[in-house]
């Protein structure tokens, strides 16, 4: 898999939000609890998942409560903000209107569960996006090939642009060079920091 | 705001004003004015068309004071696609002129005699009610147009378009936002019908000269806003998530959760939803009108600012920034996946003056019919185009979704009283189906969307992990919406008054600094409570029963991807949610 890293001006972070959205894959420690992963293995902190993270799906189940809730492997894991609407309301972890969903809640069935490392896919929605977009870019993400691709033919100029290093496996390559660079393989590894630090 | 002004459209020698005090109405306002004077003055068995019906046109109790986000205008009828009662309601700037005027409500009655059509031209000195036949069949935008040319830009209007002169039953009212454009509607149940049956093009406000409603009890009122602004700006819903992206933020949300209908209710994902996002739906709106685009409030005096502008590729307006509905219902509902072509269908549907939501589940029917494939967005373009020319195809789709499933031999019709659903599944979210089944309104998403029991203490506490506790839930939030329908506030201040009790006291503060008044939460719920008793009262002498209070059959056993469960109330549970 080719590895590519991007450190970019701090203000066009959000030109990547959209491959977030869609969905990237993280190899994580499964057989834990969603709070475990999210805060012990990913980085994200525990108040910011308490206040600001107010609706999670797993699998597509909405989540309400996250020390219970176990990620299996190949999970998908999504994370949103609080929701408007009644519907989205009654998404809400641990909500007064969750009974509205109880046919697709999440509910642990299973009493044992193997650690192991394994690829969970993450989607990031709305506040959570803008907000935990670039812990996870500059963590490093694996993104569909066929999804990058796409996003390289709109961003190219963006990326010649406002790119200060690009590093392609192990050299430095201008951002010029990614246009005809070759991707074969069915995802890439990508991580892009600001050259503003966190 | 204490009149009401009543126009005959029928009277002997042309349409008559009357203007009277508020009488037994006092008190009243919004939804909870609408539905008083339809289930007490309109016969329930009349013709929704006929002259018997009434359309009744009312600001919320706070509306044209300085109240945050108070600037919403109900219109009740009895409605030509349910049968039963109907209010709608829409933003806009409307509601607030009304109110410094000091019209609680503006009710048209009768019938003219001559197909003449009508505008009404209100201010501070006049109302004047004119023949105007050179506005026949005027699209919202153009009819605009006109009235800003002959009475400046300083009005509001509330108008109709084709659909409502051809009196189709998916016809809405539109009110003007704050760029004087047509873009609020209160779409559902037909409205703009009745409004076209009275014969009434546009009513034309003009509050020059008017000052702000003034409270009672100033000093009060002023800490009391001063709270409940603050309420809304720290809330998350509120004062960032739909900022930011609108209500389309929930586009991504409902998807995951596999309660997102696609393709006439066939399954609970759209593939691809996150082309029709919220999040990129304000990425594009930024990127061709500039940061902001995707940030701005219907009326003066909104501080959630959950609107924008759509520009199209070339950076003309084309339409304000689709609500989540409209782009679920001409978007993942029928397939399509391209934002340009479902803003375009907002604009169609703003001009023509129809229901987003109705329109969007009519043409996905029209799509399972094999009038379109599903996903042709040119082809649903062509369909919306039909009902603005009133072919008889598209008169029939202009009738909704449950008539042309009727027309066109369908059985997947997503309707309850022959209102089309909104856009989240009863399957995936079992307790939206109690409401869809049993609101007095048809299938409706906001019919309880308000306050949670346990601020509003109705009916003792729910356990929110039983699922009996559905039944009990909905019934509270229809109480509660209710009662928040009736002070004119946009529904979206339900999210801080469900979280921060605070704020929905500082809410009540307002209205009681306002009216000198002394209401506690108590008497808010039986304000919610005495609405949604006139409303059940009048659908039932109206002919409406139990039986019209389910969902389709097939949502009992089609199990809906990607959680394959089947809507599993049952009948009776249904019967209990008005058991109090």
């Amino acid at each position: 898999m080719r590895k590519l890293g991007l450190v970019i001006q701090d203000g066009l972070l959000p030109i990547f939000f959209k491959l977030l959205q869609q969905g990237f894959v993280v190899n994580a420690e499964t057989g834990c609890s969603v709070k475990d992963l999210l805060c012990n293995q990913l980085g994200v902190g525990e108040d910011y998942l308490q206040n600001r993270i107010q609706t999670l799906f797993l699998n597509g189940m909405p989540v309400d409560d996250v020390t219970e809730a176990v990620i299996p492997n190949h999970a998908t894991l999504a994370l949103s903000g609080a929701m408007p609407g009644l519907v989205g309301a009654t998404l809400r972890k641990g909500g007064v209107l969750a009974a509205m969903r109880n046919t697709i809640s999440y509910s642990e069935v299973q009493t044992s569960h193997e650690h192991r490392v394994a690829r969970v896919k993450i989607k990031l929605f709305n506040m959570i996006l803008k907000e935990l977009g670039p812990l996870f870019l500059g963590n490093g993400v694996l993104i569909p090939t066929e999804k990058f691709q796409d996003f390289l033919s709109r961003h190219l100029a963006d990326l010649k642009r406002a790119c200060s290093s690009v590093q392609l496996d192990d050299r430095h390559i201008k951002a010029a060079e990614l246009e005809s660079v070759t991707w074969t393989d069915p995802e890439i590894s990508l991580q892009v920091k600001s050259d503003r630090p966190l | 705001m204490d009149k009401i002004l009543r126009i005959n459209m029928g009277a002997d020698g042309g349409p008559s004003i009357k203007t009277e005090p508020l009488g037994d109405y006092a008190g009243a306002g919004g939804r909870g004015l609408t539905s008083a004077i339809i289930s007490k003055e309109v016969p329930p068995l009349c013709h929704p068309l006929g002259e018997d019906n009434k359309l009744v046109i009312a600001p919320g109790l706070l509306s044209g004071s300085t109240a945050a986000v108070s600037g919403r205008l109900s219109v009740g009828c009895k409605s030509p696609l349910t049968g039963g009662i109907k209010e709608a309601n829409a933003g806009g700037q409307p509601s607030q002129m009304l109110g410094r005027l000091g019209y609680a409500a503006i009710v048209l009655e009768g019938s003219p005699k001559e197909k003449t059509l009508y505008k009404i031209i209100i201010n501070k000195d006049n109302i004047d009610i004119l023949e105007d036949n050179s506005l026949c069949m005027l699209g919202n935008y153009d009819l605009v147009d006109k009235m800003k040319a002959e009475y400046g830009e300083k009005i509001s209007c509330i108008s109709i378009g084709q659909a409502g002169e051809m009196k189709l039953a998916g016809a809405s009212i539109a009110c003007t936002d704050m760029e004087l454009r047509p873009t609020r509607h209160a779409g559902r149940g037909g409205v703009g019908a009745v409004m076209g049956a009275k014969g009434v093009k546009v009513i034309v406000i003009d509050d020059d000269g008017m000052k702000m409603r003034q409270p009672q009890d100033p000093e009060a009122f002023k800490a009391a806003n001063k709270e409940w602004v603050a309420g809304l700006k720290k809330h998350p819903v509120s004062g960032e998530g739909l900022p930011a992206y609108g209500t389309n933020v929930l586009t991504n949300v409902i998807n995951e959760a596999g309660a997102y209908p696609t393709k006439n209710f066939m399954w609970g994902r759209f593939d691809n939803c996150d082309k029709i996002s919220g999040e990129t739906q304000a990425a594009v709106e930024e990127e061709r009108g500039g940061k902001g685009a995707a940030t701005h409030g219907c009326h003066r005096g909104c501080i959630i600012r959950c609107s924008g502008t759509y520009l199209n590729k070339d950076g003309h307006y084309l339409t304000k920034q689709p609500e989540y509905e409209t782009v679920w219902a001409h978007g993942g509902n029928c397939g399509i996946d391209d934002l340009d072509a479902i803003a375009m269908l907002d604009r169609l549907d703003d001009d023509f003056g129809l229901d987003t939501i109705e329109m969007g589940a009519t043409i996905a029917v029209a799509m399972e019919a094999g009038l379109a494939e599903f996903g042709d967005a040119e082809a649903a373009i062509r369909l919306v185009k039909e009902v603005g020319e009133g072919t008889p195809l598209g008169r029939v789709l202009g009738s909704g979704a449950a008539v042309t499933g009727k027309v066109f031999g369908v059985e997947r019709v997503p309707v309850v009283k022959g209102q089309a659903m909104p856009a989240y599944d009863p399957r995936g979210v079992q307790g939206i189906g109690v409401t869809y089944a049993t609101a007095t309104m048809g299938a409706d998403h906001t019919a309880g969307y308000a306050v949670a029991s346990n601020i509003m203490g109705v009916g003792g506490s729910v356990d929110p992990l039983k699922p009996e506790g559905q039944i009990e839930l909905s019934r509270n939030l229809q109480i509660a919406t209710a009662a928040v329908d009736a002070t004119g506030m946009c529904l979206f201040v339900a999210f801080p008054v469900l979280d921060q009790p605070e704020t929905f006291q500082a809410l009540i503060d307002m209205i009681n600094a306002f009216y000198g008044l002394s209401l506690t939460a108590d008497d808010v719920t039986e304000l919610g409570k005495s609405i949604l008793k006139n409303e059940r009262e009048f659908n039932l002498a109206a002919g409406l029963t139990s039986k019209d209070d389910r969902l389709p059959e097939y949502f009992k056993k089609e199990k809906l991807p990607p959680h394959d469960i089947t809507f599993m109330v049952k009948d009776e549970e249904l019967d209990e949610v008005f058991n109090w």
